[in-house]
């Protein structure tokens, strides 16, 4: 058992650290968190020092860990361009990775995965927008809800209804990647969130939009598959937020404390709270890690890397409420109640703190060992 | 008084809100109690009800005015706020000389408002002051508009300052959005010396019942509208409240809260006022992130109005819980000095 990073991991930790400390500026931070504004010149400059390159997926971690720590909105929002691009490469042909996947990878273009309906985000299976086949298109009808970069994407990753049989719930899933240039594609901003302000959320609607039978991805009816697939990686992911958050607003709590002298950080309550923060942080850490290497070398263990996810949120909520605590009204107007107010989402998206639990239960249920 | 007059009170509060509060989209956030609200809350006699009768008060008991208070916090937090930072602060600072009665009558009226240094335990106020100006810098102030500001000076006096403050206003600030929050910076202002230690030793003291009354009403704003959500909110054709896990965090806060209403609503309530405040204080946050858990994408939104009451409920443990507030509850269960090291 090794608990370390590579040397070349390090480094790579270094050089993100250092990027983010020189271009998440207070002036971007507040630009960005106050106006909901998304911050595309900061996106293009992450691409171009090789900060997200799927070349190597720990890097990925590590950038979203590092950049989240330094202000989770605008961390998210330079990471999430490329939110989804796993479908295509685990099951998309060579046409769609060529087409799509290539524009992703030089930055060039930003994409998005549109899966929550606005009748239930949780029931993954219930999804209702409708792709029905006519002269070698699919013609597509629905909305989908809360998509991140609705109103930015090039194209989304969407799940629909290609069967009409209520029996076939599951099966009945296909995934088709959608060009939101497409006659009948519109996006509405969704504006007004607690948290992640910079990253840009919309209600998407299809009507009568065409697709191209070629941009299917995989086979017809085995959407929900890829989807739960794409989850099982992408909540790694979302772990990496959670520890960056942690660790961001434990940091801040840790210079409050120490610089309010020693009367104040000797006493046992401030103490505990801070051990009770970090040993939370760490755990995350060594939980995420552990589901991460599973799953970097294709042996995924999916309630391991679902605990991960769910705790993952659960300690950025612990850890900001209680810097916010110990900073007291001092907090009022600070980073940390940004970190607050961002921390929340990694308890709802791509999988709620209740469906990753119902998940580690079944699996486990099943058999699994994490 | 009587409950039942409690009761009509209350009534008569969700019809004001309901008829002069903006909400969804465009809610009271996004406006601010504007100079308009501040006078109808006036007109309809919200503003004074603790205010002494002299000051125009309406001479309202505990009861009532912590009623009202809660009923407020259920539905627009911010209005509270402002309530209490008048008749609970100012009204028991300014009553004591005839300029400060004045100022009441007509802050009670809604034509007048006060900013309030929150006192934090941290970071201290510098400022210097002559015999009848002070300069100065406060690095947190809460209130309604800054005509008159209620701050403690370097030595500890608290003073009501009369003129010249200029407010670095927060933009977004996390809670209590409708109420303006920021730095004050005084230049040669005058002043009034109210004396030594007042404002902190109303916020540690003397105020529990009615921080309780705030943070209870949150609790029960968030967790009623979690209520009637899980009925109606299907996820897999299924409303949530039939989910076991669910059902159980919502009763759960519900019956907290329920709790934490009986001992406010005893008449005991005096005695058991610190437990009462640390208890709510964690109640409202517990049931406000619990609403928005619940209500999963469409709580983030600030117009389904779930989300302002989480920021509000850590705000509200922000000024009012702490170390300080904390040993006197300590003290009050000992009996002597506790949890100091
Ligand atoms: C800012 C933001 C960005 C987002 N980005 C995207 C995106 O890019 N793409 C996308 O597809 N979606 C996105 N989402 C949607 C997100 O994934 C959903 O909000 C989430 O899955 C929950 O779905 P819901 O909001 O419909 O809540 P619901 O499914 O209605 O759930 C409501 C509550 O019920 C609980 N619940 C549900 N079922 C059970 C059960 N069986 N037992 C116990 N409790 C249960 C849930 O945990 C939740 O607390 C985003 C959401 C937000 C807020």
């Amino acid at each position: 058992m090794d608990f370390k990073f590579s040397e070349e991991h390090e480094e790579f930790r270094k050089k993100v650290r250092e990027f983010g400390k020189k271009e998440f500026t207070k002036q971007r931070i507040r630009d960005s968190d106050i106006n909901e504004k998304y911050p595309d010149e900061l996106r293009e400059l992450t691409y171009k020092n090789g900060l997200v390159s799927y070349d190597d997926p720990w890097k990925v971690l590590i950038s979203i860990e590092e950049l989240c720590s330094i202000d989770p909105g605008l961390g998210i929002s330079v990471t999430i361009p490329y939110f989804g691009a796993e479908v295509i490469m685990l099951f998309g042909s060579d046409h769609l990775k060529e087409k799509y996947l290539s524009r992703i990878n030089s930055g060039k273009a930003i994409m998005g995965l549109a899966v929550t309906e606005p009748s239930g985000g949780s029931d993954v299976a219930g999804a209702s927008t409708r792709a029905e086949k006519k002269d070698g298109h699919y013609v597509v009808n629905g909305s989908k809800m809360f998509i991140s970069n609705g109103n930015l994407a090039d194209f989304f990753i969407t799940l629909v209804r290609t069967s009409s049989k209520e029996a076939k719930r599951h099966h009945g899933l296909s995934v088709l990647v959608v060009d939101t240039n497409s006659k009948g594609f519109s996006a509405n901003k969704l504006t007004g969130k607690l948290g992640v302000r910079s990253t840009t959320t919309s209600e998407i609607l299809f009507e009568n939009l065409e697709v191209p039978e070629e941009n299917l991805v995989g086979e017809e009816g085995k959407g929900f598959y890829y989807i739960m697939t794409f989850f099982n990686i992408s909540r790694i992911f979302v772990a990496a937020q959670g520890i960056g958050v942690a660790q961001g607003a434990f940091d801040r709590a840790m210079d409050l404390v120490k610089s309010r002298g020693e009367e104040y950080s000797s006493r046992e309550e401030v103490q505990f709270a801070l051990a009770e923060m970090a040993t939370r942080i760490k755990a995350t850490r060594l939980m995420t890690y552990e589901a991460a290497s599973h799953l970097f070398s294709y042996e995924p263990i999916p309630s391991l890397t679902s605990m991960a996810k769910q705790y993952a949120g659960e300690t950025a909520v612990f850890v900001t409420e209680k810097a916010l605590e110990i900073a007291g009204i001092d907090g009022i107007d600070s980073d940390l109640e940004r970190f607050f107010r961002d921390a929340k989402i990694l308890e709802i998206w791509e999988g709620t703190s209740e469906i990753e639990k119902l998940i580690i239960a079944r699996n486990m249920l099943k058999g699994e060992k994490p | 008084m009587s409950s039942e007059i409690t009761e009509i009170l209350r009534t008569s509060v969700m019809e004001f809100v309901n008829k002069n509060v903006p909400s969804g989209e465009n809610g009271l956030e996004k406006s601010g109690i504007t100079p308009d609200l501040r006078k109808k809350l006036g007109e309809q006699g919200f503003l004074n009800l603790k205010l002494p009768a002299e000051a125009g008060g309406t001479g309202m008991d505990a009861e009532s005015y912590i009623a009202v208070l809660e009923e407020f916090a259920k539905a627009e937090p911010s209005i509270a706020m402002e309530m209490f930072f008048l008749n609970s602060v100012a009204g028991r600072v300014l009553s004591h000389f005839e300029d400060g009665i004045e100022l009441l009558k007509r802050a009670g009226r809604g034509e007048i408002s006060f900013m309030t240094a929150i006192p934090s335990e941290f970071s201290r106020i510098s400022s210097h002051s002559t015999e009848t100006t002070i300069t100065s810098d406060v690095p947190i102030a809460a209130g309604g508009s800054s005509d008159f500001l209620l701050m403690t000076d370097q030595s500890g006096r608290t003073l009501l300052v009369k003129d010249k403050i200029n407010v670095r206003k927060i933009q977004k600030p996390l809670g209590f959005r409708a109420i303006t929050w920021g730095g004050v910076e005084t230049k040669n202002s005058q002043y009034e010396d109210l004396g030594k230690g007042k404002l902190e030793e109303i916020f540690l003291k003397q105020v529990n019942l009615e921080i309780t009354a705030m943070a209870l009403g949150i609790a029960e704003g968030a967790i009623e509208k979690t209520l009637e959500y899980t009925k109606v909110r299907k996820v897999f054709n299924t409303p949530l409240k039939d989910f076991g896990p669910v059902a159980a965090a919502v009763t759960n806060m519900k019956g907290e809260i329920d709790l934490v209403k009986h001992s406010l609503d005893s008449e005991r309530r005096e005695e058991n006022s610190e437990v009462l405040r640390h208890a709510s204080l964690e109640l409202a946050l517990n049931s406000a992130r619990t609403s928005v858990q619940y209500h999963g994408g469409y709580g983030y939104f600030e117009s389904f109005g779930i989300e302002k009451f989480y920021r509000d409920a850590m705000a509200m443990k922000m000024i009012f819980g702490g170390l300080k507030p904390r040993e006197l509850l300590y003290r009050k269960i000992y009996g002597s000095d506790s949890g100091r090291i």
